[in-house]
């Protein structure tokens, strides 16, 4: 027999405490009058219906996706190791991106990204790892730069 | 009813401006590398499309919705070819493909079964983009009657059709569809100049920016729900034979009258809000199954059993643009991201596009045959190369898939805070995921939200605060019915009990 789905209790709390949050912060909005209305009036509207459908997956207690069934995109279900090592390194990659795709340029950020991207999954051997980086660094340079003309700094910025 | 000789006009002007050799250039380049990342595994169609959209931004408003939708026949072929191929489908709407055309693999008729798949979706385009061109004209004239509580409601039924006909939880899909609305208020109230959950932000006193959103939820979530999936121990792919090319007779004989049908079941269902594509693929299959009764040989290779739902899913895919050029209506998640991509351009999709923009809009019709055409004589021969990507590791392909994406974001307006958006749109597009809440409501509503405060407001400043003007127009009612039989609909446990039914086969 298939496990039940468990995710409706943080879905529902989730939504619950953005549609809370999403009023508290609308009230410093003028709410004006159903005719003319202020900026306050539809936020507060549509945070009270995300409470309502909140408070509905609460109620339906996961009923109302199939039992056990994985997600949409059926993954496995939360293993031992968590989905955490994959989050972290994607994220850590993204934000490495931001900081230093202006001060360093493109190749340097895109080599950075790599390295760090590519712990997302458990890294055997870290020299074929610095390959790929080095090579999507020269890659990513000659085709977005020299082929596709964007204006993005090659080399770091020398202050 | 129809104005035939301006529909002629109207696509002579298209084709005039779709075999511009910039706009065939970059149709072909979209096809290409439609095709190219729509074969990759866990990448489909709105995936390839989130991940390229900034490219586009650069290019000339015709040009870049002509690449879009290249990409998108590019992506949806693409997902076609892995399924029949390697039973693995790159897209819900290519899930039944995946029972017969595998089946023709196994029989070693890979090759036909490629072939039965493109020339049925070439069919299907074709009689799918003559019906737009027909049918656009007729329903903009009509569309033009309507006032700002026509607009709101046909937005509203819109949003809910889309729930209720999609895959999942309805609940859980009209949650998604409240935080969308909720997001797509973040920035300068229009009426007030008031500023909306902005943080004291400055970048956001704009809105909250479109790309960096689907590029988050549609990529860099889907890299994520991959890599948890790779971390199982990846398996090398094991590719049937492709064999020849070319259908035996009886082959042809079977699949010809199936592609027809399933055009035909295509054209409509695709008008439906919702997974359009993914019901008309369903409902073919099921169509044909039951024409054949004991004569054919489903589920083990039938030809009938490729060509249906390949050319529904088609003929569907292009009437989705039909309520996206017409009334403004994305009924999906790709039509989502064709009207966010209009918007950046600067263009407000609806009646109005035709008589302001016929260039736009006829030539966007004409590249859509254009797209098919190309994807007929220029992908079917490559599908060995293709295949061939296949083979790269899960490991070396999503840095690049990571590497283009944040390029792309970074590019449109050189803005790290974009970039930060998109980590944390990633992530909450991956809690949607192991929530089991799909994406698509979300960015609908984040699509229509601004344009249906505008026409909420507007209504209730004419009906001077009375509801009832939703209830006293005419048209406006009977959407608001329809609204309201939808949502009924879901609750009634018949209903219920069919769905889970029909997406769980």
């Amino acid at each position: 027999m298939a496990e039940r789905d468990g995710t409706w209790l943080p879905l529902g709390l989730t939504c619950i405490a953005i549609g809370l949050a999403a009023i508290a912060i609308a009230t410093g909005y003028p709410y004006g009058t159903i005719t003319a209305m202020g900026p306050g009036f539809l936020p507060t509207a549509v945070a009270i219906l995300l409470i309502v459908f909140g408070v509905l997956v609460l109620y339906q207690r996961g009923g109302d996706v199939p039992a056990g069934e994985p997600g949409l995109a059926s993954a496995p279900a939360f293993s031992s190791e968590g989905p955490w090592r994959a989050m972290l390194a994607i994220g850590a990659a993204i934000v490495l991106f931001g900081f230093t795709i202006a001060p360093l340029g493109l190749p340097i950020a895109v080599f950075l990204v790599v390295v760090v991207a590519g712990h997302a999954l458990p890294v055997a051997r870290l020299v074929p790892l610095l390959l790929l980086a080095a090579f999507l660094a020269l890659a990513s340079a000659i085709v977005f730069v020299t082929l596709l003309g964007l204006n993005l700094r090659l080399l770091p910025q020398v202050s | 009813m129809f104005d035939l000789s301006s529909v002629l006009q109207g696509l002579s002007v298209g084709f005039g401006v779709a075999v511009d050799p910039t706009n065939i250039l970059f149709c072909f380049l979209g096809c290409l590398v439609g095709t190219l990342v729509g074969v990759l595994p866990g990448l489909g169609p709105t995936a390839t499309i989130a991940i390229l959209l900034p490219m586009t931004m650069t290019l000339s408003p015709i040009t870049g919705l002509i690449t879009l939708a290249g990409i998108y026949y590019g992506a949806q072929y693409g997902g076609s070819t892995t399924s029949i191929l390697l039973r693995l489908p790159g897209e819900a709407s290519s899930v039944v493909t995946v029972l017969d055309g595998h089946g023709m693999t196994r029989k070693g008729r890979g090759g036909a079964a490629l072939a039965i798949a493109a020339w049925s979706s070439f069919f299907a385009g074709t009689v799918g983009t003559l019906f737009i061109a027909l049918f656009a004209p007729v329903l903009a004239v009509l569309v033009l009657k309507f006032g700002a509580a026509e607009y709101f409601m046909l937005m509203v039924l819109g949003l809910v059709a889309s729930v209720v006909l999609a895959q999942g939880s309805a609940t859980r899909a009209l949650a998604m569809v409240m935080l969308g609305l909720l997001l797509g208020m973040v920035g300068t109230d229009q009426n007030s100049g008031q500023y909306r959950y902005t943080f004291g932000s400055l970048e956001l006193l704009n809105g909250l920016p479109f790309v960096p959103l689907v590029v988050g939820l549609f990529g860099i979530a889907d890299i994520l729900v991959a890599l948890e999936k790779a971390r199982g121990g990846e398996e090398p792919q094991q590719t049937g034979k492709i064999g020849s090319l070319w259908p035996t007779r009886s082959e042809a004989g079977r699949a010809a009258p199936a592609a027809m049908r399933g055009t035909l079941i295509g054209l409509f269902l695709g008008l439906l809000p919702g997974g359009g594509a993914l019901m008309s693929s369903f409902v073919a299959y099921s169509l044909e199954k039951r024409v054949s009764g004991r004569t054919g040989d489903f589920g083990n290779g039938d030809p009938a059993g490729v060509a249906a739902p390949e050319a529904a899913n088609n003929s569907g895919a292009q009437t989705a643009f039909l309520p996206l050029l017409t009334l403004g209506l994305p009924s999906n998640a790709v039509m989502a991201l064709m009207t966010g991509a209009m918007l950046i351009h600067g263009i407000i999709p609806g009646p109005r596009v035709m008589s302001s923009q016929p260039n736009l809009f006829w030539g966007l019709i004409a590249s859509m045959w254009i797209g098919n055409l190309m994807l007929l004589v220029i992908n079917l021969p490559l599908v060995g190369l293709w295949v061939q990507m296949l083979k790269v590791k899960y490991r070396i392909l999503y840095p690049i898939i990571l590497i283009v994406s944040l390029i792309g974001i970074y590019s449109v307006d050189y803005s790290t805070f974009h970039v930060f958006l998109t980590a944390l749109f990633g992530l909450m597009g991956y809690a949607m995921n192991r929530w089991k809440c799909e994406p698509a409501p979300l960015v609908l509503a984040f699509v229509l939200g601004p344009m249906m405060e505008q026409y909420f407001r507007r209504s209730m400043l004419v009906s001077r605060g009375e509801l009832s003007i939703f209830v006293e127009r005419p048209i406006s009612l009977a959407l608001l019915v329809a609204t309201v039989v939808m949502l009924a609909g879901m609750a009634a446990p018949h209903v219920r009990r069919f769905r889970s039914k029909a997406f769980v086969e």
